[in-house]
């Protein structure tokens, strides 16, 4: 079921994707506390520079305000959100009862996961829950819309969720020749757009992104190429050798060494690797933005929205257009 | 096979409280396989305890016996006399032992001393691993006899997540990604049509989401026997 | 030696044991140090005697195992003198 307008959700996210524009998401961390200042700052400073922006769901497994609760600020202060929900932390009650609480609250984009596993985080200890995967979840919301039920198959009366549904894409983790299968079996499920995980090994996103369109699955989602700002050569040793599903060739680990190599002064010298982690980035966007398939790109600048406007600017998509 | 571990002795020290008479109770089954809690541990155990208590200046008189089957109440009935003399009955047998234990003697006092892990299998020598969560309708049929339920970290039905990392799963780099091993044996029996398939979610009723289960036989009810509320 | 063993793997799987026992006097409350294994081949006999005596000073330094104390009667019939610790001798080893 569509809007009059044809479309599914009418989001901005939505209208600029089926306008063809080459679209840009970036990400908001809510705060470790009940303070909704943090997210409208970092919603001022974002505001104009993307067409959505994501808002995590307890990432990395810590506790933070909640998404649902998160992007209803954010939407209030001008910016459109896409709310993100895990399958770690609800099950298919909760997940269906914030949906419904989230569309009543005016929130239009939501991406499902799965969620990184709560050993991460800061509460270990905690249930894990997993009643659905992101694939199942991804159907569930697609439903509301298109088939006016619940998961259990029971109708909704009344106003049914219709939002645009997300789903992420890893093109780095094993098994390797099955990611763009799996990624079709999300577009089949009823994703609308595909988030990536970060892309700094070109090459391989090439790749992947061949075999995409080899299967069509280009046609089915629009795929945003994930990228984000190196800010020192410590984080991108940490993201090459530390994080798991990343893939970070060393030829940006030593990018980021030489660009501080030779400066004495802290202050400079972390000012520099910032300089580089965006030029860096931006290079990442205009070459995605080459490779066939790919619709738009996800920046992320974890703890450093600052650098959204920045990078935005040098990497040519600014002004964002009005869909 | 259920896989349990010894807890500390210090734990088990906390248990026994100020029982002075114990009665160390090992299991052949399950839990001697594994070497935690049969006859030969049960005797290490109880040694332990009357040579540490002994030590402290507060003797407990710690003797053991072993029952085939700690689970079914007709091997209990071989240590009636043992259990009536004691204060404290110290279970090394898997939970249920434990429980059956304390069913059966309901005026003993009866403690766990083992912590019962997970239904699992002998990797090889000393190393266990988990296989099975019960979750009572099984689907290794559709996925190359490797469990997702219980191998995935997240549980995943249509894996891998993003976090699989050259094989090994995102939480630890000693377990392989359940997802990966499922991909390459469906690939190698080319069946990887079960990998398209999109599995709805799973129906938790059957596991214990759905509450404690139970099992009834009618075939194997003896006559006499009072019929259950299922059978009715 | 080590390894070595008359009977293959015989003398790694008593090495094991050896050191479980060792952790089981300590969570029991004495000292591991009670018990030890050492490798000697039957040709070294001289080594052989250096080490019982290096072991039983170390015994008498440790003390007298506190849960036969005071209890005579025990000690007597068992034949158990304060001073002499047992000493395990394998089969040949080579």
């Amino acid at each position: 079921m569509t809007s009059d307008n044809g479309y599914k959700s009418g989001s901005n996210l939505e209208r600029m994707l089926r306008a063809g524009h080459f679209a840009v998401t970036t990400e908001l961390g809510p705060p470790k506390s009940a303070d909704p200042d943090v997210i409208r700052e970092k919603a001022a400073i974002l505001k104009g520079f993307a067409d959505a922006t994501n808002i995590t769901d307890n990432q990395a497994a810590v506790v933070r305000m909640s998404s649902i609760g998160a992007s209803a600020i954010t939407l209030q202060a001008g910016v459109e959100p896409v709310m993100q929900m895990t399958c770690r932390d609800r099950n298919r009650l909760a997940m269906q009862s914030d949906l419904l609480g989230a569309h009543a609250l005016g929130l239009r984009n939501v991406l499902c996961l799965s969620g990184d596993h709560q050993v991460f985080g800061n509460h270990p200890q905690a249930k894990n829950v997993h009643d659905l995967d992101s694939l199942q979840l991804v159907q569930m919301v697609t439903d509301f819309r298109e088939k006016g039920c619940f998961q259990c198959g029971e109708e909704i009366e009344g106003d049914s969720p219709r939002f645009f549904v997300g789903a992420a894409a890893n093109p780095f983790a094993t098994p390797l020749e099955w990611r763009p299968l799996r990624l079709g079996k999300k577009a089949k499920a009823g994703a609308d757009f595909i988030q990536t995980q970060l892309v700094f090994n070109l090459p391989r996103f090439r790749e992947f992104m061949k075999e995409v369109v080899d299967l069509g699955v280009h046609e089915q989602v629009y795929i945003l190429a994930g990228v984000g700002p190196l800010k020192s050569p410590g984080m991108a040793r940490y993201m090459r050798d530390k994080l798991p599903g990343l893939d970070v060739p060393d030829e940006f680990v030593e990018r980021m060494t030489a660009a501080g190599s030779g400066i004495e002064d802290k202050p400079a010298r972390s000012a520099a690797w910032r300089k580089a982690g965006i030029a860096i980035c931006v290079e990442l966007i205009q070459q995605v933005r080459e490779v066939p398939g790919v619709a738009g790109v996800h920046i992320t600048a974890i703890e450093w929205e600052k650098a959204v406007p920045i990078i935005t600017e040098q990497a040519g998509l600014l002004p964002r257009p009005n869909a | 096979m259920i896989v349990a571990e010894q807890k500390s002795l210090d734990e088990i020290k906390n248990l026994l409280g100020d029982g002075k008479r114990v009665l160390v109770v090992g299991c052949g089954t399950c839990v001697t396989v594994c070497f935690a809690g049969g006859a030969k541990e049960a005797g290490i155990l109880a040694s332990t305890l009357r040579m540490n208590t002994q030590l402290n200046g507060d003797p407990k008189a710690v003797t053991h016996m072993t029952v085939q089957r700690q689970c079914e109440s007709e091997y209990l009935d071989t240590i009636q006399d043992q259990v009536s003399e004691a204060d404290v009955v110290l279970s090394v047998g898997c939970g249920i032992g434990v429980q059956a234990l304390a069913e059966k003697y309901s005026d003993a006092l009866v403690v766990p001393g083992l912590n019962t892990s997970f239904m699992g299998q002998p990797l090889e020598q000393g190393v266990w691993a988990e296989r099975c969560q019960a979750c009572g309708s099984c689907v290794l049929g559709v996925t190359g006899g490797i469990c997702p339920i219980a191998r995935c970290s997240k549980q995943l039905l249509n894996g891998p997540c993003g976090g699989t990392d050259d094989g090994r799963c995102e939480i630890d780099a000693d377990l392989e990604c359940a997802w990966q091993l499922i991909y390459d044996k469906l690939k190698t029996q080319e069946r990887m049509h079960l990998l398209m398939d999109i599995t709805p979610p799973k129906d938790w009723r059957s596991s214990r989401d759905g509450g404690p289960r139970k099992i009834v036989r009618k075939d194997l009810r003896l006559p006499g026997q009072e019929m259950s509320n299922d059978e009715r | 030696m080590e390894g070595d063993c008359h009977y293959l793997d015989g003398n790694l799987n008593a090495r094991r044991r050896v050191e479980h026992a060792q952790q089981l006097l300590e969570q029991i409350g004495l000292e591991g140090k009670r018990v030890k294994m050492i490798n000697l081949s039957s040709a070294m006999g001289g080594q052989f005697a250096s080490t019982v005596a290096e072991f039983t000073e170390e015994i008498c330094q440790i003390g007298p195992n506190p849960l036969h104390n005071g209890d005579d009667e025990s000690r007597t019939r068992n034949n158990v003198s304060t001073h002499n610790p047992k000493t395990v001798v394998g089969p040949q080893m080579e």
